[in-house]
């Protein structure tokens, strides 16, 4: 992969989405503590380079029950290997071999974060199309990753602000990364 | 040396490293944590350069997480720091090659039981010296009296952009 070919070398931008959890499937979800994992399990998507950079994380969230939607807080897990398994609203469990994959975490301090919030939901328009309401929240980011020959980055998110309820949530992550 | 047509350019390279056996005697501040310097292969060729982009360091224990505050020293030749848990006393002639330091700070996250990590964004460039291609870290304890429990380990993960 260190090889360079002509006119692959310097860097290109790249977007990876996908959904990161749907609460409304399985029923409404509680999560009162910190540290429930807010992911279905470990989410598993696949970069388009093996080797770049993650610039910015982006959350969607869409609420299908009018206002639905919750101003949560959430650290985002970020691993070049398969974890242990990782069970929505249990807690976080990350072995010491997990953490050896570990390419970083961040933490999105929404409006619930505890003591004090460093970014807000913007709140989309109501009902959509779709019959959606719509909200995202972005972090700005500095990691570089390096992944093995399957490109796969994993991802787990947790909980860190107060306790929400969802009814019929999902939200969606946008992976904006430069390519090496 | 010789460049060849696509193959100029960074790269990016991730490397792994490790404490080794830490002392379970209190270390006091200022003390180094390990017995010798970490080597870090990090250069494609000697005497090259790069930035570190990147460090993560994972503490596991059987007993109380220490969770300390490290110095990490860090030199483009091989030194010899002082002994394990004794006092850290770089001479002139070892800071002839210092790339720099920083210090990781007490941001660390727990996971399971017994482990925890911490990262840290970075931008600190550096030159090996001409004969070498590796690094040299030596950890530093910046928090007082700290206790590891009978093999407790801290291991390391660093990315390194590669000129």
């Amino acid at each position: 992969m260190n090889n360079r070919y002509l006119g692959m070398t310097g860097e290109d931008n790249s977007i990876v989405e996908f959904k990161l959890a749907d609460f409304g499937k399985a029923g409404n979800e509680y999560f009162e503590e910190i540290g429930l994992i807010m992911t279905n399990g470990v989410i598993s998507v696949t970069a388009p380079t093996q080797v770049g950079k993650i610039e910015k994380i982006r959350l969607l969230q869409r609420a299908g029950i009018y206002p639905a939607y919750r101003f949560i807080s959430m650290r985002f897990w970020l691993f070049n290997k398969p974890t242990s398994t990782q069970v929505l609203r249990q807690m976080q469990n990350f072995t010491s071999t997990d953490m050896d994959g570990l390419i970083g975490f961040t933490d999105f301090k929404g409006t619930n974060y505890t003591p004090s919030p460093d970014t807000t939901w913007e709140i989309g328009g109501d009902y959509d199309s779709l019959g959606d309401n719509t909200m995202t929240l972005e972090n700005i980011v500095d990691i570089p990753f390096v992944l093995d020959e399957t490109q796969r980055i994993y991802i787990v998110g947790e909980n860190i602000g107060d306790a929400r309820t969802y009814s019929d949530n999902t939200l969606f992550a946008y992976l904006y990364l430069k390519m090496d | 040396m010789e460049f060849y047509t696509g193959k100029t350019g960074q790269d990016r390279v991730l490397r792994a490293f490790d404490f080794g056996t830490l002392d379970t005697a209190t270390y006091a501040a200022n003390d180094v944590l390990t017995s010798g310097a970490i080597a870090v292969d990090a250069t494609r060729f000697l005497g090259f350069s790069g930035v570190i982009e990147r460090v993560i360091l994972k503490e596991t224990s059987s007993g109380t997480l220490q969770k300390p505050n490290i110095r990490m020293w860090i030199f483009g030749s091989a030194i010899t720091p002082a002994a394990r848990n004794s006092p850290q006393a770089f001479n002139g002639t070892q800071f002839d090659t210092l790339v720099g330091f920083f210090d990781t700070g007490i941001n660390w996250v727990d996971g399971a039981a017994g482990v925890c990590v911490l990262q840290s964004s970075l931008d600190i460039k550096y030159v090996c010296q001409p004969t070498s291609k590796t690094l040299y870290i030596v950890p530093v304890l910046q928090t007082s009296s700290k206790t590891f429990a009978s093999g407790a380990t801290i291991k390391g993960q660093i990315v390194l952009r590669r000129d």
